[in-house]
């Protein structure tokens, strides 16, 4: 169960230091995704999160124009930088030949460009994925994960002497 | 006029706002959002100046958004002082509705003294230094009893689920101030410790035409205790000239029952002609 950022999250310590957990990023999301009870640290208690497994992001970029303090940039859905996602192809059953499925591709919101279907078959995530997670909500089979990505912490020893 | 009636009308809608708009908010209408640290309303940001005075000091930025709702907040202190704390802060309601049924009655405050807002001023300065210095997260807004009040509705409205960390402290961040209050018969957290009014109260002192109550010392009868003091939800002493530097909310309940009302005591915007004349009978010298 991965915790991501809401699309458009700065980096983890500019991030903390802006978001105000005033809950307007929440209030305007129409897929009910954004949670500001699941803690990702002790300083970001009440800020948003993402959990794809409960409710993925669908990408309509509402919670960056509503953030107040910039702790979420309005940007478009291919830089949302959520994350990436991870298929496992021994679970996957159309690379594992027990099931044509393509479901992933199919309900991927950058169709047919964070997910391609390699050979016309079986899905391969590439660069453009943004880590929304909604493949991994749709997976029949629990085959994807969503990676947060990388996020540089709060750090007070880089703050002091950069 | 009076006053208490229209104050009271303001403090309850204020509250029935915030149990309400969360749930507004899950079903679809989202013109007016967010809680009492940063809203919008059709289109019109609103923030907590102190909330935004600290994402500045850490993060060496402000957006638009920011900038214009402290502003306003601030412009609307400038006017009307710590209005805010009177007239719609949801914990204040709760907190003078608990000493109200407190059966023991209030414990009034030392006569002529009012608390002075030196020291929490110094305390938020020095927190905005640190934030400036370290970048850390806006932590005193994990310390505002108005926020929490407006967080908990959001929490139920848009999020089922169990309680995280972060809201049972902020639950018992209220009940502990609530308890507190009732036990000493007199309140603690909005006299000495909340932190968010300090720039309310900043704006008030540094504008010379802010709302305030006035008091005319030549008017007044009343020798000792006075049903002004007494009315006081915050047990300040409304006849003593550090009234305007005290944690004064402006709720006008002194004005209210001051015996020859609207006399006496009364509201206006800056000191008022003959500021700074001796204190007349009664007036806190005990």
């Amino acid at each position: 169960m991965a915790l991501l950022r809401p699309p458009g999250a700065a980096d983890e310590d500019l991030f903390l230091s802006r978001c105000l957990h005033c809950g307007q990023c929440a209030a305007v999301c129409p897929a009910h995704c954004v949670r500001l009870d699941e803690p990702a640290s002790l300083l970001g208690l009440g800020t948003p999160v993402v959990d794809p497994a409960r409710e993925p992001c669908i990408l309509c970029m509402r919670c960056g124009p509503a953030c107040p303090s910039g702790a979420l940039a309005d940007v478009p859905m291919e830089r949302a930088n959520m994350g990436r996602a991870e298929l496992n192809r021994a679970t996957c059953t159309q690379w594992n030949d027990t099931r044509y499925c393509r479901t992933c591709y199919e309900k991927c919101p950058l169709r047919a460009t964070a997910i391609v279907l390699e050979f016309g078959l079986n899905p391969v995530v590439t660069q453009a994925c943004v880590g929304c997670g909604v493949c991994e909500h749709v997976c029949p089979v629990a085959a994807i994960t969503t990676i947060p990505r990388q996020r540089q912490a709060f750090s007070l020893l880089r703050r002091l002497f950069g | 006029m009076r006053y208490a009636p229209l104050r009271r009308a303001t403090q309850v809608l204020s509250l029935l706002v915030l149990l309400v708009l969360p749930l507004a908010n899950a079903l679809g209408f989202t013109r007016v959002r967010g809680s009492l640290l940063a809203a919008r309303v059709f289109g019109l940001p609103l923030a907590d100046p102190l909330a935004a005075a600290q994402v500045a000091a850490s993060s060496f930025s402000a957006s638009a958004s920011l900038l214009v709702g402290a502003g306003l907040i601030l412009g609307l202190a400038a006017l009307l002082g710590a209005a805010f704390c009177g007239w719609m802060c949801p914990y204040g309601l709760l907190a003078e509705m608990g000493l109200a049924l407190r059966r023991a009655g209030r414990v009034p405050g030392r006569p002529g003294r009012n608390p002075a807002l030196a020291t929490r001023t110094l305390l938020v300065g020095l927190w905005l230094a640190a934030a400036a210095l370290t970048g850390l997260p806006p932590l005193l807004d994990q310390l505002s009893l108005p926020a929490w009040l407006s967080r908990f509705p959001m929490h139920l409205a848009l999020f089922a689920g169990p309680w995280d960390a972060g809201l049972w402290f902020g639950a018992g961040l209220v009940l502990a101030a609530l308890g507190t209050d009732l036990a000493l018969g007199r309140r603690l957290w909005c006299r000495r410790l909340c932190p968010q009014a300090v720039l309310l109260h900043l704006a008030r002192r540094l504008s010379p035409r802010s709302l305030r109550v006035r008091f005319h010392a030549a008017r007044c009868s009343c020798l000792g205790d006075s049903p002004c003091r007494a009315a006081c939800p915050l047990d300040l002493e409304p006849r003593s000239r550090s009234l305007v530097q005290s944690p004064c909310t402006n709720c006008l309940a002194c004005v209210d029952r001051c015996r020859r009302e609207g006399v006496a005591l009364a509201p206006g915007f800056g000191p008022g002609p003959g500021a700074g004349s001796s204190s007349g009978p009664g007036s806190g010298r005990n």
